[in-house]
């Protein structure tokens, strides 16, 4: 009895090449190394280092045919948003953050939609960027809703109108780390700061720490300062000030030292323009 | 070609005279409607009695240059019936947002379309004491409001915080836009919460 399934022993040239033992050890040792190589590769590429594990989300808001605020200069909210956040992305990763955007494009997103990635992505700080005509310097806000009561019972469930409740505190405390970045800004580089609370959607959504940021025209007071928000030159200050922010965040955070001190708003005075 | 004769001539001046008489006439006509339709419009807000003695109200009015909300103390004649004082109120306040020098600067007319007071029950049914608010913006109002976040917010903390220190049984607020509910006031601000006055400091109103 014999069975014909099993495969035909080698024969011919691939007989032969099997019987060298020296090449047979040869190509065992080099596909030894490789896969040593690549395993080792892998492990590079997916074990978290501290700096990349910190999850910034960043909202601009509005978009699609929601344009949002229209500026003194003719710009709408839903460009300058973006604008600010591609500049605040670029200063974050650069200096080793992971971003996550809720839109990269002129995307019409609901506000469930934008909270849903936020909630997904775990982040360590999530930023909502606005832009308006109306005041003056930056608006930061947290969510009106009152912190969720840590003595009550656990529910498996949060709701999701409220779910920003469970943050409040976190969210305040980034909210300060931001306006002591700002209240740092001094001489022709200051920019006033305004706190306060509001219900905002999606911020009454989002599990993370949670700061809405809204950019007014800096210098309002002044005539011919005046800067409208979708300026390159507020883009890019305000830019710079809350990745500082975000610096700091990250720092006190993880309890890792701030080693990047090139966004510090204490040395902007220096060169007396950034 | 044939001329005119004489009686031709004088029959086409005087059709040509009369049609200028009439269009004068209509023009004066027009005119004068529009004035009475102006003059109904002025006297379409609410006006409070005449007789009625002036109070002194508290205004909690918004500032965009540092979004604060400060109180301002006037006086003001307001109608007896509670509804109707609520509306007189806050289209005062409104009255100042509409000046030009307004630190909160507001257009788009009319404001308030009506307020309405309901009292708040507990669990069992029973009245607390307090009572909410329902105040019905126009549509038009709310579609000429600025757009932002502080903006938007300072208009309806500014509107709950004036009718707490006026009236501070009122213990929320809650808006509507032409007798509906609008997601936001304008893309901002979120109007299906109810909007709590207890954390709102009370500023009474000077004494006589």
């Amino acid at each position: 009895m014999h069975s014909t399934n099993l495969p035909p022993y080698p024969t011919g040239a691939a007989r032969n090449f099997f019987r060298r033992p020296f090449v047979f050890f040869c190509w065992s040792y080099v596909l030894l190394l490789a896969f040593l190589f690549s395993s080792q590769i892998l492990h590079t590429q997916t074990r978290p280092s501290p700096a990349a594990a910190f999850v910034v989300v960043l909202d601009p808001a509005h978009g699609g045919a929601d344009s949002g605020a229209h500026l003194s200069d003719g710009a709408t909210e839903k460009d300058v948003t973006l604008a600010l956040a591609n500049r605040l992305r670029n200063l974050l990763e650069e200096r080793g953050f992971t971003v996550i955007m809720t839109r990269n494009s002129d995307a019409d997103l609901s506000d469930t939609q934008r909270a849903a990635l936020a909630n997904r992505a775990h982040a360590q700080a999530c930023l909502l960027l606005h832009a308006t005509s109306s005041g003056s310097g930056i608006h930061l806000f947290n969510s009106s809703l009152a912190p969720a009561d840590a003595t009550a019972p656990h529910r498996s469930f949060t709701p999701w109108e409220t779910a920003q409740a469970g943050s409040i505190t976190r969210s305040i405390a980034l909210a300060a780390e931001i306006n002591a970045a700002f209240s740092a800004l001094t001489g022709r580089n200051a920019i006033p700061v305004t706190l306060g609370r509001t219900y905002l959607r999606p911020m009454d959504s989002l599990t993370c720490a949670a700061v809405a940021v809204e950019v007014a025209p800096l210098n309002a007071k002044d005539p011919h300062d005046r800067k409208e928000a979708d300026s390159p030159d507020s883009i890019d200050r305000v830019a710079r000030t809350l990745a500082w922010s975000l610096q700091q965040w990250r720092s006190h955070s993880t309890g890792a030292p701030q080693m990047d001190d090139s966004l510090n708003p204490a040395h902007a005075d220096a060169g007396g323009k950034r | 070609m044939q001329t005119m004769s004489l009686w031709q001539r004088i029959l086409l001046w005087s059709l040509l005279a009369g049609s200028l008489v009439m269009a004068a006439s209509l023009l004066y006509m027009r005119e004068r409607a529009e004035r009475r339709l102006a003059d109904a419009a002025d006297a379409y807000p609410i006006s409070a009695p005449n007789d009625a003695p002036a109070e002194p109200v508290t205004l909690e009015i918004a500032s965009d240059a540092d979004g604060s909300i400060t109180p301002l103390q006037a006086t003001m004649t307001l109608p007896a019936e509670s509804h109707a004082r609520v509306r007189a109120l806050l289209e005062r306040l409104m009255d100042e947002y509409g000046q030009p020098q307004s630190p909160h600067p507001l257009h788009g007319g009319a404001a308030v379309d009506e307020v309405f007071l309901l009292d708040i029950s507990d669990e069992r049914g029973h009245s607390t004491g307090t009572q909410m608010a329902v105040v019905n913006l126009h549509g038009g109002f709310v579609d000429a409001h600025p757009s932002g976040i502080a903006v938007e917010s300072l208009t309806l903390l500014s509107i709950a915080a004036t009718l707490h220190d006026n009236m501070p049984g009122i213990a929320q607020v809650r808006f509507l836009v032409d007798g509906q509910q609008r997601d936001t006031l304008a893309g901002h601000a979120d109007l299906t919460h109810v909007y709590l006055t207890s954390g709102m400091p009370v500023t009474p109103p000077a004494s006589k």
